[in-house]
């Protein structure tokens, strides 16, 4: 199946940027397993059976809003309550996925509506800063996104069979790999002064956000108010 | 497993699934419209520099030590792997040695 959809949109998505998504994810799917097996180790804590466990990790694919739902993880469990949460922990994927849009308009939806499965913030951001260089298309997030994907699942697996090897990767600084590759991302996309407004507004905001309200809302009002800067610049230019 | 397992189990995934795939449907909203345009150019950058923002600066001073070093190897190297070791590397030295 996997060999069809390749071939039938061999134009924006080759095996040769899937393998440079694959090649280049990897430093950051060594921070994603060490965060998979404590994701493992939790849900035995937390009462979640093996399939339960493995089922999370493969089907929701989303470390934060996993770890969030473990907290409400009782029986009867709150099932409403828990779908509402992981739609609002990640409704920043909405803003990520509406950047890759020029990108995705380009692929069939037999290739689109599978390959968005494997967005999460990190094959987001790597993705992103391929294509704007120009040098890959789309099957970079098909490697980047299947090869978190495997990490995450497998990790969690270990995690909650073996246990976790390292309790708190933050121990390692392994915590700290997530802001560095970021960090390094963001550090790609500089063109000029004329993006500091922008990132500044939204750095500041996403503090303030960050501050007073709980969750991940302050990605999502961030990213938003720091894009409004596009509406100054324009009437600048007029 | 329970019934509600599954159900909750499947309501997330399908909730997560939902946030991945409708960016480009409201794209679609704002298409031809220069200023909004213009706006969705500031995108990418903008998540990541909120994104980042918590992360290096209300973390401790380990990850602004770790920030600075992962910028300053990412300027003179442009290389992603060297960057991530040289910031994973402060952090660690720095909060095993001085436990910040």
């Amino acid at each position: 199946m996997f060999r069809r959809i390749l071939i039938s949109s061999s134009t924006n998505i080759s095996l040769e940027s899937a393998r440079i998504g694959v090649v280049t994810s990897l430093p950051v799917a060594l921070s994603v397993f060490a965060y998979g097996l404590v994701y493992g180790l939790l849900t035995k804590e937390a009462g979640l059976n093996l399939m339960e466990a493995a089922l999370s990790s493969g089907v929701i694919f989303a470390g934060s809003a996993q770890f969030v739902a473990l907290d409400m993880w009782i029986h009867p469990l709150p099932v409403s309550a828990l779908i509402f949460t992981t739609f609002v922990v990640n409704l920043r994927h909405v803003l990520m996925s509406a950047s890759l849009t020029p990108w995705l308009r380009k692929a069939v939806p037999q290739v689109r509506y599978p390959l968005l499965f494997f967005l999460v913030d990190e094959s987001w951001a790597l993705t992103y800063s391929a294509l704007v260089r120009g040098k890959v298309d789309l099957g970079f997030l098909l490697g980047s996104g299947v090869l978190l994907w495997i990490t995450w699942v497998s990790a969690t697996l270990s995690g909650r069979t073996v246990g976790a090897v390292i309790s708190d990767p933050a121990q390692f600084g392994l915590d700290f790999a997530f802001t560095a590759v970021f960090l390094v991302l963001l550090f790609g996309l500089w063109k000029g002064k004329e993006d500091i407004p922008a990132w500044a507004i939204a750095a500041t905001t996403a503090l303030v956000v960050h501050y007073f309200i709980p969750g991940k809302w302050y990605i999502v009002i961030g990213g938003l108010t720091g894009s409004m800067t596009g509406l100054w610049r324009s009437n600048a230019l007029r | 497993m329970h019934l509600d397992s599954w159900l909750a189990i499947g309501g997330m995934a399908l909730a997560t699934y939902l946030t991945r795939i409708s960016g480009p449907f409201l794209v679609g909203f704002v298409q031809g419209n220069e200023r909004l345009e213009n706006c969705l150019a500031k995108l990418p950058g903008s998540i990541l520099a909120a994104l980042l923002a918590p992360l290096v600066f209300m973390s401790g001073t380990a990850e602004i030590v770790g920030a600075v070093g992962t910028l300053i190897v990412v300027y003179f190297t442009k290389n992603m792997p060297l960057s991530l070791i040289a910031g994973v590397g402060t952090v660690a030295m720095l909060r095993l040695f001085w436990g910040l």
